[in-house]
């Protein structure tokens, strides 16, 4: 099981809409997750307790988990490449705990 | 129970834009007073536009400030800057304005998605284009509602 957070501005909108895709993405490539919700300002926070963080707006990584930004899931653009990049942390999150 | 309503106008800037759909909302009873202030927070540090391609802003607000969940879409005569979602330091022209005022239930997940995948789609820009106001609304409670009651 990978522990996925989804952050945007306000925590209910995009993040809502990129947690159905990820969650679409988990399915195809296998992986169980457990998706919780949440807004950016809290990420540098909370990133911690979880193994990879989406992120739907430009976000600074200051933190050990991995975080993707997602923005291409809901502009389209780039999608492809972003599933790719989703799928990656994925499977490397999963590899991860499997080897806990 | 989802209202949708569909104004058209002017608007000098974002704020301005913004300031429209959120008073339409507050008329309608589906926001607080704070609404339009916390829709103006988000987009400064969290912007909203799409793309080039797709001249949309969809600014919202987070669940407090909602008392209905409804949806304002504003028709803007001449297109105003908003900033990248992608990209925070690129301005886009918009030409559409989507105000949110959405509840976190399964509903609201339901009708992002809808919406999104709408505008996803040139040939529905296209059409949101050809349609008068009426139409406009019609056609939009179709299909960001589409299976809701």
């Amino acid at each position: 099981m990978v522990k996925v957070l989804i952050a945007c501005g306000s925590g209910i909108a995009t993040s809502s809409y990129a947690a159905e895709e990820i969650l679409k993405i988990a399915k195809n490539v296998g992986v169980d997750v457990d998706i919780h919700k949440d807004r950016i300002q809290n990420v540098s926070a909370n990133a911690k307790d979880y193994d990879v963080c989406f992120v739907t707006s430009k976000y600074a990584q200051n933190s050990e988990t991995l975080i993707v930004r997602v923005d291409g899931l809901i502009s389209g653009i780039n999608e492809e490449e972003t599933i790719k990049n989703v799928e990656a942390a994925l499977l490397e999150a999963d590899q991860k705990n499997s080897e806990k | 129970m989802n209202g949708l309503y569909v104004i058209e106008g002017h608007a000098q800037n974002w704020r301005e834009a913004i300031s429209q759909t959120a008073e339409e909302l507050y008329r309608h009873g589906c926001v607080d007073d704070e609404f339009y202030e916390k829709c103006c927070e988000r987009e400064e540090n969290y912007p909203t536009g799409l793309t080039e391609s797709c001249p949309v802003a969809i600014p919202h607000a987070s669940k407090e400030y909602v008392i209905k969940q409804a949806i304002c879409v504003l028709r803007l005569a001449e297109s105003v800057k908003f900033r990248s979602m992608s990209d925070v330091d690129t301005e886009i022209d918009i030409r559409y304005v989507i105000n949110l005022a959405l509840l976190d239930d399964s509903e609201h997940i339901k009708i992002i998605s809808q919406v999104i995948t709408c505008l996803k789609d040139h040939a529905f820009l296209e059409k949101m284009d050809s349609l008068s106001g009426d139409e406009l609304r019609n056609f939009l409670i179709d299909h960001f509602f589409k299976g809701l009651s």
